[in-house]
């Protein structure tokens, strides 16, 4: 199926509902897997998240006005969801993050020209390293550009949490990508 | 390096939401540093931050597959559905031999696939007539809102939401709210049903649009109930101000606001238990009976004692599914808990509970 614009699927929504949901999970069902894994590194959780997003809006495609883009509108609606989901698992975030001597220096060798693409790679390795709770936190600040405030609201944390949480992630994420520094 | 390595601040700093306590703050430590540690970690940090935008998580996801079982979902969902429907349809014709059918009865059919749910009405507060005109321009405004606004999010899942600019909207079942995605000037959200608001301190004021009034808030918190007749707010911090068919009123914290005979009426708030609701559901996972006990107590604003004989309290293993916000909490102690345990309670004549016997055995 070719990519269809966003006035083609919602006009096929009134001829073949079914039809224009199945186009909108050929054209966003990665990309919004893609955000939401970001900040949850679990796929089957990702899935089902994205699964619910893509029932919900089939239960009131009919009724609602989308007056952003459809995709920019589906992204949204996942990251809500996963943010809720989050909140719902009740995971304790203000717990001490142990922090494992291995984790901080797992990259033995001065490695201190990296190349750019390199150091894409480098980085890509260090947060699917992250430890859960820094990841959520990490991500909904560096993907979605949330506040610490907003973060602690959506996540019903506090700021001292928020502020704990990108600590670690930061202190992780540079001991892996700069062992060369901590090591000394 | 040292305990108290300003991570956060350089973080916030990268971001822009560093405010100048922190910046000075950080600057101090900047001054002290002799051996340039911060400022390479500055550098560092915001290298590590500019690359990981373009991070892109290395796993694939099954598009097919997850229509599939999309469709496997939908396709049960309708067999059910058709079914109620024929059973439906044949109770109505033996009813249409008796009197018409109502012709404007069955147009909106809200919740397709879900059970129709009992919407709450409120028979203490009676409506002037006049607000029916002041409805239909009301109405009339937000048709014409709605077209202006561009990138509205509208939902009608409850959950919370995130806006643009911090603040938090709680949403009850069966309800709607419309936000745009960034707030230009006034912060403008439109409610039907309930929602609880926890504002975010802005020059910009804050608004809820309903279809019977406004309500105007700077930085507070608070829940709006409305249907199409009638409006009430409740107060949790700060003070918001409710406007009703030409009346205005200043609703205070602890305080709550509903329309009356065409009127605002505030009276003090006696139950500690506004907008519990919004806590999403309740659920256990492992649980020993002392933390479901003070979780129910929260949640239904119920004193729950424990009958210390009868009750194992080595018993942890209570774990339940996410119960919906409209369960009762004899639902809980009559169908959840007997799943997997042995309970006996009384409802006291005060309206607690007693827990006279608990067990993990069944």
């Amino acid at each position: 199926m070719e990519k269809l614009e966003d006035h083609e699927i919602l006009s096929l929504v009134h001829t073949d509902k079914e039809k224009a949901i199945n186009a909108l999970f050929k054209q966003y069902y990665n990309y919004m897997c893609h955000a939401v894994y970001k900040i949850i590194a679990d796929s089957v959780t990702v899935e089902d998240v994205v699964q619910e997003v893509y029932y919900e809006l089939w239960r009131k495609i009919d009724k609602i006005e989308i007056q952003t883009s459809l995709k920019a509108y589906l992204r949204r609606a996942a990251i809500n969801k996963a943010l809720n989901h989050i909140r719902d698992q009740k995971i304790k975030f203000d717990e001490e993050e142990k922090i494992h001597e291995l984790d901080l220096v797992s990259r033995e060798e001065g490695q201190q020209n990296l190349e750019l693409q390199e150091l894409q790679d480098v980085i890509n390795t260090a947060i699917d390293g992250l430890p859960e709770r820094c990841r959520i936190v990490f991500s909904m600040s560096r993907f979605e550009n949330m506040s610490y405030k907003e973060i602690a609201q959506s996540l019903d944390i506090s700021i001292k949490t928020v502020e704990n949480q990108i600590s670690n992630a930061l202190k992780i994420l540079r001991a892996t990508v700069y062992p060369y520094v901590t090591s000394s | 390096m040292q305990k108290h390595t300003p991570y956060h601040l350089l973080h916030k700093k990268l971001t822009g939401e560093i405010n100048s306590a922190e910046s000075n703050l950080l600057d101090k430590l900047m001054e002290v540093d002799v051996d340039a540690e911060y400022s390479s970690l500055e550098t560092e940090l915001g290298d590590i931050w500019n690359q990981a935008e373009g991070y892109s998580p290395n796993v694939v996801f099954n598009a097919d597959a997850a229509f599939a079982k999309f469709q496997d979902r939908i396709q049960s969902e309708q067999a059910d559905q058709s079914q109620e429907e024929a059973n439906q349809s044949q109770e109505e014709v033996e009813i249409s031999q008796e009197q018409a059918p109502d012709p404007i009865k069955d147009i909106k059919t809200e919740n397709e696939g879900q059970p129709a749910k009992v919407m709450r009405m409120k028979p203490t507060r009676k409506l002037l007539p006049l607000a029916a005109s002041f409805l239909a321009i009301v109405a009339l405004i937000f048709l014409l809102k709605n077209s202006l606004a561009d990138n509205t999010m509208t939902e009608s899942t409850a959950g919370s939401y995130a806006l643009a600019d911090g603040s938090t909207i709680w949403l009850n079942e069966n309800s709607e709210i419309k936000y745009p995605e960034s707030f230009k000037s006034d912060r403008v959200i439109q409610l039907t049903g309930e929602a609880y608001f926890k504002v975010a301190k802005s020059p910009k004021p804050f608004m809820v649009e309903t279809a019977t009034g406004i309500v105007e808030a700077i930085s507070t918190e608070f829940t709006v109930d409305t249907d199409d007749k009638n409006i009430e707010v409740s107060v949790i911090e700060g003070s918001v101000e409710l406007e009703f068919d030409g009346d205005s009123k200043i609703v205070k914290e602890k305080q709550k606001a509903f329309n009356q005979d065409g009127k605002i009426e505030v009276e003090n708030i006696a139950s500690r238990n506004v907008a519990n609701w919004r806590k999403a559901g309740l659920s256990f996972k492992s649980d020993n009976l002392a933390t479901v006990v003070s979780d129910l107590q929260t949640y239904f604003g119920v004193e729950i004692v424990m009958n210390e004989k009868g009750v194992d309290s080595a018993c942890n293993a209570i774990t339940s599914p996410n119960l919906p916000h409209t369960s009762s909490i004899e639902y809980f102690f009559d169908v959840i808990i007997p799943e997997s345990h042995k309970i006996k309670y009384t409802k006291n004549v005060d309206g607690s509970f007693t827990i006279t016997e608990f067990s993990c055995t069944k």
